[in-house]
């Protein structure tokens, strides 16, 4: 996983509790990685599931609401850091189906070593958006909160659900998104 | 906050500063490394190019010439004063492929593969090339230019312009002994006739003279000179005499002629092919062979001629007299003993065609497969060159034709020779 997101996890975790209370959360911690994450870093992706499942112990809450809530909180600081012309669209439906394409060929160039998720799209209604996603990581929570992210910055309500197809490491989720108006 | 946490902090701070510098200085070793895998990369790729025998020429998207490596420089006479860098590719052809100035045309542009095509120099002068084009295109397969490579063909021109020479005069080699004995014929009867008429002409200037002495003769001579020489007319046969130097004549004259015919056909035949196709009367063309090869033909089977309508048809009129020549020693020579050579000419659809049948023995599957391959003979050594039909094949290919083979053992041969009537561009 990439430096950046266990940055903005940090930047969630304080503004959900404070300075103290993540130190003590990276206290308890035994992470693979020796050294702090930078944003450019590429991290295994064991070290942020124990930074998360000792946030969630810690503060008390549910793994799944707190990836959705950190996902929904995490799509703003990313759409800040990309070009304009991509998050410009009048409608979320073409920036989804084209974000996974340029930012994780971006990524790709870069770190040869990373494994971005698999993307896979259908359009069977201009209101509609069907996704099939496979993430080796498999933190869809995340996935839904930066849905909910996505729905906020477009200003464009999505009703979403999902469905686990496939099992062990093929498992891959099927998003059915309904958009409030058509692309 | 903590002083303990405020202390981890900074402490962290400084970290991911160091980690961030180390993170640059990876990155850019990394970025070095393969800057310098790309220069290894394009030197080798350029090396190749540059090394090839082939003329490399490489497009943009708008048909505007953006690369060449130095056969091209070489074959198209480009100079640093003449660059073809940034020109169009009609600069050295006039092919459509070469005029394209769109991607939506470089799209449509039917690839090439191994075409001849005429290209020209900077010079203005031009030569034939073998010519192929791939389009290239990005990542989602948009056209971004073409790929054209070229042969000179010039040297292949040259050699198979003294192989055409070659075998033809290898073929009049063979025939040598059988044309000597067509011109010999008629100059026998001529020479004889010459004889007789020399006689003739002797006996008629003694006539002559008599006939000058009996002018000239006193009254008292008359009688006896007229006497004898109406003696010398009887003996002489003054009728026939006149009848018969008629037909001397017109007989020698109908020698004379065959012979200045098969020498006008030897020369045609044995002629150096102009480059250019000029247009040309194939039935013609098949006469004139067929009287080089009279004498070969005339002992082993008899010619049933079947002359089509044919409009003149642009071609190297000498190289195709020597494929059907070819062709049609073949036929004589599959006849073991005494059998039918059918000549057919006509039109089917674009092309004009010649057939040319023997009843000889035919040949089986194995021998058909290898006929048009280079030195490939069922003749005894020293009998055929083996290239007899594979020239054929390439003279035909030359004119955008095809030479078709239709053979069953013991039945016969059928060649079918299509020329198309309208030469390709």
């Amino acid at each position: 996983m990439k430096g950046v997101v266990f940055n903005l996890l940090e930047e969630f975790i304080i503004a959900n509790s404070d300075e103290d209370t993540y130190e003590e959360i990276l206290d308890e911690c035994t992470f693979v990685t020796d050294g702090p994450f930078v944003g450019p870093g590429t991290y295994p992706d064991e070290d942020l599931i124990m930074l998360v499942g000792k946030t969630v112990e810690k503060l008390g809450i549910s793994a799944p609401a707190a990836l959705r809530a950190f996902g929904k909180g995490l799509f703003p600081k990313l759409a800040a850091t990309l070009p304009h012309d991509m998050t410009d669209y009048p409608h979320p439906k073409p920036f989804l189906m084209i974000v996974h394409q340029i930012i994780h060929m971006e990524v790709r160039k870069l770190y040869e070593d990373v494994a971005p998720p698999l993307f896979e799209f259908g359009d069977p209604a201009p209101d509609k958006l069907v996704i099939r996603h496979q993430s080796k990581r498999q933190m869809y929570d995340l996935m839904d909160g930066l849905i909910d992210g996505v729905a906020d910055h477009f200003e464009c309500p999505i009703e979403f659900t999902r469905q686990v197809q496939g099992d062990g490491s093929e498992a891959f989720f099927v998003y059915e998104l309904t958009f409030d108006r058509a692309a | 906050m903590k002083q303990a946490t405020a202390e981890k902090r900074a402490a962290r701070a400084e970290a991911k500063i160091e980690a961030l510098e180390k993170l640059i200085e990876d990155k850019s070793r990394d970025l070095y490394l393969v800057q310098q895998e790309a220069h290894f990369a394009y030197e080798y790729l350029d090396n190749i190019v540059q090394s090839m025998m082939s003329c490399l020429i490489v497009t943009d998207e708008q048909g505007v010439v953006r690369r060449t490596n130095r056969a091209a420089e070489t074959m198209l006479g480009i100079t640093d004063d003449a660059s073809l860098i940034g020109q169009s590719l009609s600069t050295i052809c006039d092919a459509p492929w070469a005029l394209v100035s769109t991607p939506e045309q470089i799209a449509q542009t039917k690839s090439l593969d191994h075409e001849e095509h005429s290209l020209r120099r900077q010079d203005g002068t031009s030569f034939s090339a073998l010519c192929s084009t791939t389009i290239l295109q990005d990542e989602e397969g948009q056209p971004t230019g073409l790929a054209c490579t070229a042969l000179d063909l010039s040297e292949r021109k040259l050699l198979e312009a003294q192989l055409v020479q070659s075998e033809k005069l290898a073929s009049i080699g063979e025939l040598a002994a059988g044309v000597a004995h067509e011109i010999n014929n008629p100059m026998g009867f001529i020479s004889s006739n010459l004889g007789t008429l020399g006689e003739y002409i002797k006996d008629l200037t003694d006539l002559l003279s008599a006939y000058a002495l009996l002018r000239a003769s006193s009254d008292d001579d008359r009688d006896g000179i007229a006497k004898q020489i109406r003696k010398k007319e009887e003996e002489l046969d003054l009728d026939f005499v006149m009848e018969d130097v008629g037909n001397l004549l017109s007989e020698s004259k109908e020698g004379a002629e065959r012979v200045r015919k098969i020498v006008q056909n030897l020369r045609e035949f044995s002629h150096v092919d102009r480059e250019e196709m000029m247009e040309a009367d194939i039935n013609a063309g098949v006469e004139s062979t067929l009287n080089i090869a009279w004498n070969e033909i005339k002992y082993k089977a008899e010619v049933e001629k079947d002359y089509g309508d044919l409009p003149p048809v642009s071609c190297h009129s000498q190289e195709l007299n020597q494929v059907i020549m070819n062709i049609l020693v073949n036929a004589v020579q599959a006849i073991e003993e005494k059998g039918v050579i059918r000549i057919k000419t006509f039109v089917d659809g674009d092309d004009a065609c010649i057939s040319i049948a023997d009843n000889g023995c035919g040949m089986p599957e194995e021998v058909k497969a290898k006929i048009f391959d280079p030195f490939f003979t069922t003749k005894e050594v020293g009998r055929g060159t083996g290239l007899g039909l594979n020239l054929a094949s390439t003279i035909v290919g030359k004119h955008n034709g095809t030479i078709e083979v239709d053979s069953t053992v013991g039945e016969g041969t059928n060649f079918t020779i299509r020329i198309p009537l309208l030469p390709a561009l």
